[in-house]
């Protein structure tokens, strides 16, 4: 194994897991969640070196995740793939948390179109300013400020029932 | 907690029970690698017409040069003979002229049983191209050697700044420069190859490795 397989097997072992969680968040998918993880990581493996010491890996993948769902959502056949028809294959929740209120907030997240499912994952999930994820999808920070506006306020109503379990 | 926060913590849970798979870390860099060698096709694909257009010039043991370096032909340092083809010679740059093709050549058969291998020149110049960009060339030339000393990958000349480099399939591999003129060297099980790029007129008349360069070819079909 070459130095520039050690460290990006290195990188990969720590950070798959987290890289499958938002793409699972924004394909809603498994199946579809892991090409979108395996399709960046090979991309990350070609600009490796650049992008190792312009120390930007963690910023490069996002981008290579948010680029892979982008041109994976393009394909003819996902075009017609119909919305809801994937619930979480695992039945554990997350201590405190009941199982019926996660799945109100996936099929909701589900619901938002793609674009908006984006600016929700990296703003809400990954944590970026809105500067930071206009400039990881490449559109205006209007444009973000616009799409996480409407995304809350679909999301909102499920929000809305924890709140009211929250205050009571 | 207001809802963004609310929807930030939800996320976080909802992240928490994906179904994470469980992947073996060397099956991305067998992907990684795969695709990394497509691209490396491709780009030798358009540097092969580029090298074709320039000319290609062998490279020479210069003097004090191991005489194991395979050269054709290998007489004398470049300062001793016609330049290397220059743009302003180049009939393509001349109206009215006829382009010709210069090709240039130095043995790489399997001597010893030793060759360099296409997938050797294809790694090296990968590397190449991470440390120096996507950058255009005036000369380009490829050289052989048997063993790292005679390719005198060991030394580093005055004036210019030697650094490991990473390649693909190399024991170990070496990159200097002095700013204008760039070498790369590798060893690989079938022998040590040997890059040389410039963006001056000729070569210098020392290279730190293999020495010197050798002989111009003369234009493909005879004559010089």
């Amino acid at each position: 194994m070459t130095t520039r397989d050690e460290a990006f097997a290195t990188y990969v072992a720590a950070r798959r897991p987290q890289l499958f969680r938002a793409a699972w968040l924004l394909t809603g998918d498994p199946h579809r969640a892991e090409d979108v993880v395996q399709a960046a990581l090979t991309r990350l493996y070609v600009a490796w070196p650049r992008v190792q010491r312009a120390d930007s890996v963690d910023a490069y993948v996002r981008r290579a995740i948010v680029n892979a769902h982008v041109d994976e959502g393009r394909r003819p056949w996902r075009r017609e793939a119909s919305v809801g028809d994937a619930l979480p294959e695992t039945a554990v929740a997350a201590p405190g948390a009941a199982v019926e209120e996660h799945d109100a907030l996936w099929s909701a997240l589900r619901r938002l179109p793609a674009g908006q499912r984006r600016v929700v994952v990296l703003r809400h999930w990954w944590g970026l300013s809105v500067e930071e994820t206009a400039a990881d999808l490449n559109v205006s920070t209007g444009t973000v400020k616009s799409q996480t506006s409407v995304a809350l306020a679909t999301l909102r109503e499920v929000l809305a029932d924890d709140l009211t379990k929250e205050s009571t | 907690m207001n809802d963004t926060d609310l929807l930030t913590d939800r996320l976080h849970h909802l992240g928490d029970r994906a179904p994470v798979p469980d992947v073996p870390t060397t099956d991305d860099v067998r992907r990684g690698r795969g695709r990394l060698r497509r691209r490396r096709l491709a780009a030798v694909a358009g540097t092969a017409a580029v090298a074709v257009a320039v000319g290609g010039v062998a490279l020479a043991a210069g003097p004090g040069a191991d005489p194991r370096t395979r050269v054709d032909p290998a007489t004398a340092p470049v300062a001793q003979q016609p330049s290397a083809p220059r743009a302003a010679h180049d009939p393509v740059a001349q109206p009215g002229k006829a382009p010709s093709v210069r090709i240039g050549g130095v043995k790489v058969g399997a001597q010893a049983g030793r060759a360099t291998t296409l997938q050797d020149l294809l790694a090296l110049s990968s590397a190449l191209e991470e440390t120096e960009g996507k950058r255009v060339y005036g000369l380009l030339a490829i050289g052989q050697a048997d063993t790292w000393a005679a390719a005198r990958a060991n030394t580093c000349p005055t004036g210019w700044t030697c650094t490991p480099i990473d390649v693909e399939g190399a024991q170990r591999a070496r990159r200097a420069t002095d700013g204008t003129t760039t070498q790369a060297v590798a060893q690989f099980p079938s022998g040590v190859a040997i890059l040389t790029l410039t963006d001056a007129a000729h070569f210098p008349a020392v290279l730190p490795y293999a020495g010197a360069m050798g002989k111009p070819q003369g234009p493909a079909g005879g004559g010089s």
